[in-house]
């Protein structure tokens, strides 16, 4: 099996530019614990991350001794650091749910995940402002409204709906 | 210029300061930048791309303000670019184009031009066939200038090659010829003099712009400086205009450059400069020259100046810049400290495409002169052991001093071609055969001040005429008579 594969298992669930930070926490505290033998720092870690490493060792992938595991960690860490993320602005703090959703369709056809590096700035009204690995998008209320006050016919446009 | 905003929404592309280093900075994103691209950061600083790393891009900052971590890039798919415009002659500008003499805003109308564009192409070259006055003797007698030529002037510190490039400025601009000086790197006392004696002569106000990035600017401010300068140059010249532009200096110019290849990791070379020092002086040098316009045919003459220390031409900037070059000017330090102004030694210096824009009579004089020099040499050499010298050689040395003293000349003095003509047609026509060098030199002085008081105006006419030689000094024995009046009565 592709070592890869195994550490994708641990990209589960996850969305955000954030929970890759926190993920990262747990592999150092994780890769620590290996070398310590009475330690109560392993309560700290989240079950889910735990389960995880369970799962693996159940199936034989997790490495037993103390250097095989600091290397696996260390790889795990690089594989998550390689990960791909995309900034968005969003004017609200969004729910999972929508992240999800959000996450969905930006890597819909594509081969590798992506995680959202995510800002909130209620400046932008509605809608999200995107870049993508330096491709740059405005899909945010404000842009649309200022295309639509530079447009010639806007003012034309208003003065119909008055009348 | 658009805004990053503008800049943002019109091209899609934005990156963010991953690092900074001086005024390199490493931006990630920008997936389409390319080498030379102006990029825009938010706060309106601008930079130019350096070159392109896997994941990140290297970007020399012009503008090195507010810049900070994470800061968003925007690419402008554009060159840098500076305004120019006919107001900015006269002025003191900086490599952006904005004034430095705080004498209010360039006025005219502006128009932008790329700092980098391509040289022109060799179908558009012309010969290099015009012949470009510098007012200084030994120059033009012995290493001729054309109009289009890149020629290095190249010596030791104080030296005076400084002056000798604005005296050649005053003499251009007197004739019309757009002078551009580019100070790169020297101490703001120094850009001061130097428009102190330019604007000290009614022709330069006119005709002369300062491009001045001092010492104590960002170093990629004064890298930029030569590149804004041939940008006005080629506004000039694309206006119909002769332009000569004056580099002071290169080999300061390569130290900033090598500030910056060292700031961004490249690898050193030779000297710790980087490996493409040689093509950014060559390329940029190559802009410079003769060309066919549907305005005529027009030239961009530069003059670079090297800096050697103690009289070693050898360096790796002076050679690259020997080698790019159609020749040199070599400001001799020994030269100097014998008394010789200016300090130069026609010996060492090359002119390649100068001598093509000669008429015979000048081509024929500069022989005569040059013998007549080598063989005064030769004979000091010999003098030096206190034998008693043949009469020849007697003769030889005195011919040789006293062509030393005339073309021998201050400062404030210029002198045109028919006067320079003049001064030797009557050496050579034996006038100051019995008098010491001590006496001619009095009558030089005298000679120039009659002609400043307009007293030989009918000579340039007379002397235009002269194919040879011996018909000059014909032509110079006629007059004779009226020089002995003006000098000693």
């Amino acid at each position: 099996m592709d070592q890869a594969q195994n550490y994708e298992m641990f990209l589960d669930d996850l969305y955000t530019k954030e929970d890759l930070v926190k993920l990262l926490d747990d592999i150092k505290i994780a890769s620590e614990l290996s070398f310590k033998t009475d330690s109560t720092e392993g309560k700290n870690l989240p079950k889910e991350f735990l389960a995880k490493l369970l799962e693996l060792e159940k199936k034989g992938l997790f490495p037993s001794t103390v250097s095989q595991q600091a290397r696996f960690f260390q790889e795990l860490e690089n594989f998550i650091r390689k990960q791909k993320t995309v900034r968005i602005v969003f004017a609200f703090e969004p729910s999972k749910s929508f992240l999800k959703r959000v996450r969905d369709y930006l890597s819909e056809g594509k081969s590798e995940r992506i995680f959202l590096d995510l800002t909130v700035d209620p400046e932008i009204m509605g809608g999200f402002v995107l870049d993508n690995q330096g491709v740059y998008h405005d899909y945010s209320l404000v842009g649309e409204l200022n295309k639509a006050v530079e447009d010639k016919n806007f003012l034309k446009s208003l003065m119909v709906k008055v009348k | 210029m658009k805004t990053f905003k503008e800049y943002l929404e019109a091209n899609h592309e934005i990156g963010y300061i991953q690092s900074i280093v001086h005024s390199i900075v490493y931006v990630s994103g920008l997936p389409g930048a390319r080498p030379r691209e102006l990029v825009v950061a938010e706060g309106g600083q601008r930079g130019i791309v350096q070159a392109l790393l896997p994941d990140l891009v290297e970007v020399l900052m012009l503008d090195t303000h507010d810049l900070r971590n994470n800061l968003s890039v925007a690419r402008t798919t554009e060159s840098f670019t500076i305004p120019v415009s006919e107001g900015i002659l006269g002025r003191v500008v900086d490599p952006f184009g904005s004034p430095l003499d705080g004498a209010g805003p360039v006025i005219g109308e502006k128009e932008l031009r790329s700092v980098d564009p391509p040289a022109p192409p060799i179908s558009s070259r012309v010969k290099i066939n015009r012949s470009m006055e510098t007012g200084v003797q030994i120059v033009d007698l012995l290493v001729p200038l054309g109009y289009g030529q890149r020629e290095l002037v190249i010596g030791d510190k104080k030296t005076g090659k400084t002056i000798f490039l604005l005296q050649t400025i005053v003499s251009q601009a007197a004739k019309g010829v757009v002078c551009v000086y580019v100070s790169i790197g020297k101490r703001q006392n120094d850009i001061k003099a130097v428009q102190q004696y330019l604007w000290g002569w009614s022709g330069a106000t006119v005709n002369c712009v300062i491009v001045a990035a001092n010492s104590a600017e960002a170093a990629s401010k004064i890298w930029l400086a030569p590149f804004s300068g041939f940008a006005i140059a080629e506004y000039f010249r694309d206006k119909g205009r002769d332009v000569l532009i004056v580099f002071d200096d290169l080999v300061n110019h390569a130290k900033f450059y090598r500030e910056i290849s060292l700031l961004s990791k490249r690898t050193p070379g030779r000297s710790s400069y980087p490996g493409d020092i040689f093509n950014l002086h060559a390329s940029m040098l190559e802009r410079a020259g003769q060309i066919k316009t549907d305005k005529g045919v027009v030239s961009i003459t530069a003059l670079p100046v090297a800096e050697s220390f103690e009289g070693d031409i050898t360096g790796y900037i002076q050679t690259n810049l020997m080698s790019i070059t159609d020749g040199h000017i070599f400001f001799d330090i020994e030269r100097f400290r014998s008394g010789a102004r200016p300090a130069i030694n026609h010996a060492l210096s090359v002119s390649r495409v100068g001598n093509q824009t000669k008429t015979s009579l000048d081509k024929e004089l500069a022989q005569k002169l040059r013998e007549a020099l080598a063989r005064y040499e030769k004979d000091k050499a010999i003098a030096r052991f206190g034998v008693d010298l043949p009469e020849q050689t007697k003769e030889e040395i005195d011919l040789g001093e006293k062509i030393e003293l005339l073309l021998n000349q201050d400062t404030e003095t210029l002198i045109p071609r028919f006067l320079s003509l003049t001064i030797m047609g009557l050496l050579l026509g034996g006038f100051w055969k019995q008098k010491k060098v001590s006496q001619v030199k009095v009558d030089l002085i005298k000679l120039l001040q009659k002609f400043k008081e307009g007293k030989f105006s009918h000579l340039p006419e007379k002397i235009a005429a002269v194919k040879t030689l011996d018909e000059l000094t014909e032509v110079v024995k006629t007059e004779q008579e009226r020089v002995k009046e003006a000098l000693y009565e």
